[in-house]
C-alpha cells in the first residue's frame, strides 16, 4: 500500500508514523526551502520525500494547499492512503479529501491495513470507535507532541507546481481568499459562577453524564 | 450577505447549546444585514407530530425557516458529527440555499466536517470566529485572521462554545424538508474498539494535585501534568496553560484562561473538589 503523510510542524510526525506503519511511506511539505523543512523530511522515517514549492503557493489559503497537494498526489500516482495532521486549524486534510473526492476520517488515534483496507482507531463521543474503508483514503490523526525528528540522510525532492501538473491560475486566485493577519484577539472563556451551573452546560454540551 | 446557514447538531432530540450560541449570533448579522437565517438540521426523518420542540426551539432561538434535511443514514443522533454521515446532508442544504455564510458550532464533529463543507463551496474558511458588524459590513475573524469588506464570496466558519449568547423570540419560523440523496465513498464504521478517558485533568505537582486526581476519577478520565491532547473530549485545567484547537471543550478551574471555552474562577482544588462532589451526587 502506497501511503503519502502531509508534514507541516514537528507534531505532524504523528502522521509520518501512521503512514510507515500502512505501507511504503513518501511524506510531503509543502513549504519554501529551509532547515526546518528539510530536517523534517529528512528525518520522517519515509522512504521517499517532497518539498513543495512555487511562488503561486505563496499566500494562498488552506483550500490553495489543498489544490497543490492533490496535484502533487495525483502526480505521484497509484497513492492509496493520505495520512495528515489533527492540529492547528486541521482544515487542509478535510479540503484535500473533498478535492480528491475519497473519504476521510478525522480523531484518528491509530490505523491499519488487512485484506486490502484501511482501519482506523478513532475517538468518537462513546469511546473508540473502529472503520475501515477501501483505499483511497484519507486519515486527519492526532498531534504528537512529544515526536521529534530522527536525524535522517533521506534526500529530498524539490517540486514546482510542474511537476504536479498544476498552473499557477489554478491556485493564485485563492490568495484574495486568505484572511489578513490581525493584531491577536484576546478570546474570553465564558464565566459560571459555580461548578454546577458548569457542570449543567457540560452535560448539555455531551461531554459528561 | 443573504442567505445565513446554520448547522444545528443534534444529539437526544435536542440542538446543541453551542449551536444555538451560533444561531443567536446568526440572528443578529441576519438582522444588521437584512439576511435570512436558516437553521439547517440533519436528521434521521422528520419530526411527527408533537415531536416539534426541536423546530419550537430554533423558532425560538433566530431562525427564519427551520431546514430539517432527511438522510437514513442519520437515524443514530448518538454518533458524532463526520463527513461520511453529515456531508451528504450539509451538501444538499447547501445547494439549495448557496450560503453567503455557513455556520457551525465549534464542536468536535464540526472540525472534521466545517473545512469540507468550505472546500465544497470554495468558501473562504474560519475556525473558531468572531463574528461583527463593522459600518453595515460583515467582519469575519478566527485563529488564522480577518476577513472584512465587500466578500464577494462566501464564508464557512466555525464559533466556540460560550462566545455568543442564545438569542430569544418569539416569531415563528417556516419549515421546510428535503430529503438528502445519494452517498460519497465513505469509511464503514465497525463499532466499539475499547474506552477513552472521558476528560483529561490538567493538574501542576501542587496542593491541588490530590483534587484534580479526584476529579479525574469522577470525569472517568485521567490526570496529566502534561497535555495528550485529542484524546478527550474534555479538557479540565487547574492551572496548566490550556492549547486553543484541541479537545472540544476546555474548562479552567481557578484562573480564567484565553484558550477555555468556560471557566470558573477561585481556588483550584476546591473548584475541582465541589465538581467531583456534585458529579458523585447526580450519581446517587
Amino acid at each position: 500500500m502506497r501511503a503519502v503523510a502531509l508534514l507541516k510542524r514537528p507534531s505532524d510526525l504523528a502522521a509520518a508514523k501512521l503512514a510507515a506503519r500502512l505501507g511504503d511511506a513518501i511524506a510531503i511539505s509543502v513549504a519554501p526551502d529551509g532547515e526546518e523543512v528539510r530536517a523534517l523530511l529528512s528525518g520522517s522515517g519515509a522512504q521517499k520525500a517532497i518539498r513543495l514549492w512555487d511562488d503561486a503557493i505563496d499566500g494562498v489559503d488552506y483550500l490553495g494547499v489543498a489544490l497543490a497537494l492533490a496535484g502533487a498526489i495525483r502526480a505521484v500516482g497509484d497513492v492509496d492512503v493520505v495520512v495528515c495532521g489533527d492540529g492547528g486549524t486541521a482544515a487542509v486534510g478535510p479540503a484535500l479529501a473533498e478535492r480528491l473526492g475519497w473519504p476521510h476520517v478525522g480523531r484518528v488515534l491509530d490505523g491499519w491495513v488487512e485484506e486490502g483496507k484501511v482501519f482506523a482507531r478513532r475517538r468518537a463521543q462513546t469511546g473508540l470507535r473502529k472503520l475501515s474503508a477501501a483505499p483511497p483514503a484519507l486519515l486527519c490523526v492526532a498531534e504528537d507532541p512529544s515526536l521529534t525528528a530522527a536525524k535522517g540522510e533521506l534526500a529530498i525532492e524539490s517540486w514546482t507546481l510542474e511537476e504536479a501538473k498544476l498552473t499557477a491560475a489554478e491556485l493564485g486566485y485563492r490568495k484574495s481568499f486568505r484572511p489578513q493577519p490581525e493584531a491577536e484577539r484576546k478570546a474570553e472563556p465564558h464565566k459560571f459562577s459555580d461548578v454546577k451551573t458548569l457542570l449543567e452546560r457540560l452535560r448539555a454540551d455531551g461531554v459528561v453524564k | 450577505v443573504a442567505n445565513v446557514l446554520v448547522v444545528i447538531e443534534v444529539a437526544n432530540g435536542q440542538a446543541r447549546p453551542v449551536c444555538l450560541e451560533t444561531l443567536g449570533q446568526a440572528r443578529r448579522i441576519g438582522t444588521e444585514l437584512g439576511a435570512t437565517v436558516y437553521a439547517v438540521v440533519p436528521l434521521g426523518r422528520a419530526p411527527a407530530f408533537a415531536e416539534d420542540d426541536l423546530i419550537a426551539v430554533l423558532s425560538k432561538h433566530g431562525a427564519d425557516k427551520v431546514v430539517l434535511v432527511t438522510d437514513e443514514a442519520l437515524a443514530d443522533d448518538q454518533k458524532s458529527m463526520r463527513w461520511g454521515t453529515h456531508g451528504v446532508a450539509i451538501g444538499a442544504a447547501s445547494d439549495l440555499l448557496p450560503p453567503s455564510l455557513l455556520l457551525f458550532g465549534a464542536t468536535a464533529g464540526a472540525r472534521e466536517v466545517a473545512a469540507r463543507a468550505a472546500a465544497r463551496l470554495g468558501a473562504a474558511y474560519l475556525p473558531e470566529a468572531w463574528l461583527d458588524i463593522d459600518a453595515h459590513k460583515l467582519v469575519a475573524s478566527g485563529l488564522c485572521g480577518k476577513l472584512e469588506g465587500d466578500l464577494e464570496f462566501p464564508v464557512v466558519a466555525t464559533i466556540p462554545p460560550g462566545r455568543y449568547t442564545p438569542a430569544e423570540g418569539d416569531d415563528e419560523a417556516e419549515v421546510e424538508v428535503i430529503a438528502a440523496s445519494g452517498r460519497a465513498p465513505d469509511f464503514e464504521e465497525l463499532g466499539s474498539d475499547g474506552e477513552a478517558p472521558s476528560a483529561i485533568v490538567l493538574s501542576s505537582d501542587g496542593p491541588e494535585r490530590s483534587a484534580a486526581a479526584a476529579l479525574a476519577l469522577s470525569l472517568a478520565g485521567e490526570v496529566m501534568v502534561k497535555e495528550k491532547l485529542a484524546e478527550a473530549p474534555l479538557v479540565v485545567s487547574l492551572g496548566p496553560p490550556l492549547e486553543s484547537a484541541v479537545a472540544e471543550v476546555r474548562v479552567a478551574l481557578g484562573q480564567p484562561q484565553a484558550a477555555a471555552h468556560y471557566a470558573v474562577e477561585g481556588d483550584a482544588a476546591e473548584l475541582a473538589r465541589e465538581l467531583s462532589a456534585a458529579l458523585a451526587e447526580a450519581v446517587k
